[in-house]
């Protein structure tokens, strides 16, 4: 490391940072969607297998 | 800490999605902000709350190898599908994207938007399509019509299944117009959105007429002359935000109650100035708007189609937070008669709220079906059973206040008791009856009038009957007396009385025959 020049470092470390910490996939990290109980998505729906009716 | 291949990878798929949110690449983006547009992730996030997006098939492209396509290749192929909230409730959206080779529906594109919408179908919530595209791309021959047609046949299946709506924020012509044709609302902006089967140069060629953009299926003519828009708006940002405020008035699906808000307005609101707000003269017009102000919450209701057919209203309000359908004969247009036009904006709003379970308020002050030629050749017989057919097999609550006239046929089409009207409620000034005083004078003392030479005595003759037949009918009493009006009530009170019977007819019941389907006239 002693021997590595100045140059060869820097680029190294500025490569390293690229890569780890400021490339990412950035996501919102905001939860909009509100919970909610609809009729559609009820179970009861879906115990019945219609196509035997 | 990531080793230098996994690096690689997420680094690879950032600059992917940098790539693909690009569309067809910051010049076309720069020439469609020029023309005074944005792009289809723009809208999007206009669209819904803010970061709620979550965009599908970014990475998708199409399989054309036709004159030179498999060289014109982008991430997302021309439409930017997936979904987000609005308010925090679930919507799907797709928007075509005008940068990729002029937002042409290809083979891909079509799968794309079937995806997002057989989601919509999935989980029960309204399809929002913003259109902006250049028509089917040629070089896909008939991929690109059957994937219209893929298109197509999942707006009719979810048609009445989940709200759809299409925002028309460029051109759209030739095939493209009838998916938004099939769906429930259609917004347009006053500049660079047009619908047309065929453009101004193929009409010049086969008809020879000289037509403008703007003049053959601009948002100005749509929204006034053919009923096809709903909404119309002055810009993008506009129209984004009242597809906001219409979404807040449906509910998510057909199995779903109406979204229900905060109520600060009291509902035993009363308001002196309905008294006096209907003119004695029974042929003075007056604003049915500033009775659906005076009574609905906070004064505040979303009108569909306020261009088209002024005669009739429809609109989007609240009683007690609840969301309410209302049609209203508009005394102000036409003396607020029913003509071809009036009846089919009806029937269609009709059949939407009944579709989505939301409630139907009535106000009527109908003088009767427009005479004359113009409307017996249009089919203003069609046309006003197609109202009449949409009132009778609705079967949300359905409650109707008679304000002043109802003649006639029309007042059987209004919601009357027989269509299944559930609450019938008239003004002390309503008049129920076949048809108006003079009129029915002239019908049933005609040989009388005719007998009768000295003018001076005509005219009084025809006085004391035209005052009998008002004396019996131009009262809601005769109506009421046979339990055709369920009760006459004071106009201030109307409020009140308006929200409590839609309280009373929350858990109604009532089903239709069983049938594969009805056969409305169309």
């Amino acid at each position: 490391m002693n021997n590595m020049p100045n140059e060869v470092v820097a680029i190294a470390m500025a490569l390293s940072l690229y890569f780890s910490d400021s490339i990412h996939d950035h996501e919102s990290n905001v939860l909009t969607i509100k919970r909610s109980k609809s009729p559609w998505g009820d179970k009861i729906y879906q115990v019945i297998n219609k196509t035997n009716l | 800490m990531m080793t230098f291949e996994n690096q690689k990878k997420i680094k690879k798929l950032v600059d992917m999605r940098a790539q693909a949110k690009l569309g067809g690449g910051q010049k076309r983006i720069d020439a469609q902000h020029a023309k005074g547009k944005y792009t289809a992730r723009e809208r999007i996030e206009m669209l819904l709350d803010p970061g709620s997006f979550e965009e599908m098939d970014m990475f998708k492209t199409h399989r054309c190898v036709n004159f030179g396509m498999e060289k014109e290749v982008y991430l997302g192929d021309g439409v930017a599908v997936g979904f987000g909230t609005i308010d925090g409730r679930m919507v799907c959206v797709f928007a075509q994207d005008f940068t990729v080779i002029g937002g042409s529906l290809s083979e891909t594109m079509s799968e794309k938007i079937c995806k997002v919408m057989d989601y919509a179908m999935k989980i029960g919530c309204p399809i929002i399509g913003i259109n902006d595209s250049g028509g089917a791309r040629i070089q896909e021959g008939s991929n690109a019509l059957a994937g219209y047609a893929e298109i197509f046949e999942r707006n009719i299946l979810a048609s009445g299944v989940v709200p759809q709506i299409s925002l028309i924020f460029g051109p759209c012509a030739g095939g493209a117009v009838y998916s938004p044709a099939l769906t429930d609302f259609i917004m347009m902006t006053e500049q660079n959105s047009y619908m047309f089967i065929t453009g101004p140069k193929v009409v010049k060629s086969v008809t020879g007429e000289d037509v403008t953009t703007e003049a053959l299926g601009g948002a100005g003519m749509h929204s006034r002359k053919s009923g096809v828009a709903h909404f119309k708006s002055a810009s993008e940002e506009e129209c984004l935000q009242l597809t906001r405020q219409l979404i807040s008035y449906i509910p998510q699906n057909n199995m779903e109650d109406v979204p229900v808000v905060e109520c600060n307005d009291p509902i035993n609101r009363a308001d002196d100035v309905l008294n006096e707000i209907v003119p004695d003269n029974p042929n003075k017009p007056y604003d049915m708007k500033d009775i659906i102000r005076s009574i609905v919450d906070n004064g505040e209701f979303l009108e569909v189609q306020p261009l088209y057919a002024q005669n009739i209203i429809c609109c989007f309000a609240r009683f007690n937070g609840i969301s309410t359908g209302i049609i209203a004969n508009q005394p102000k247009f036409l003396a607020g008669v029913l003509d071809c036009d009036s009846s089919r904006k009806a029937a269609r709003f009709v059949r939407f709220c009944d579709a989505f379970n939301i409630p139907i308020l009535t106000l009527v002050d109908v003088p009767g079906f427009l005479p004359g030629t113009g409307q017996e050749y249009s089919g203003i017989i069609v046309h006003g059973a197609k109202l009449m057919f949409a009132y009778g097999e609705a079967t949300v609550p359905k409650v109707t206040v008679t304000i002043r006239k109802s003649y006639g046929g029309a007042h059987i089409v209004m919601s009357c008791k027989q269509l299944r009207g559930d609450l019938n409620y008239a003004w002390p000034n309503a008049e129920i009856a076949v048809m108006g005083a003079s009129g029915a004078v002239e019908v049933l003392e005609g040989k009388n009038i005719a007998s009768i030479a000295d003018a001076d005595e005509k005219a009084k003759f025809i006085f004391d009957k035209e005052s009998e037949y008002k004396e019996k009918f131009a009262n809601p009493y005769q109506a009421a007396s046979r339990g055709y009006i369920d009760d006459v009530i004071e106009p201030r009170n109307t409020r009140f009385r308006i929200i409590r019977a839609f309280q009373s007819l929350q858990n109604k019941k009532v089903t239709n025959p069983l049938k594969k389907h009805d056969n409305i006239p169309l």
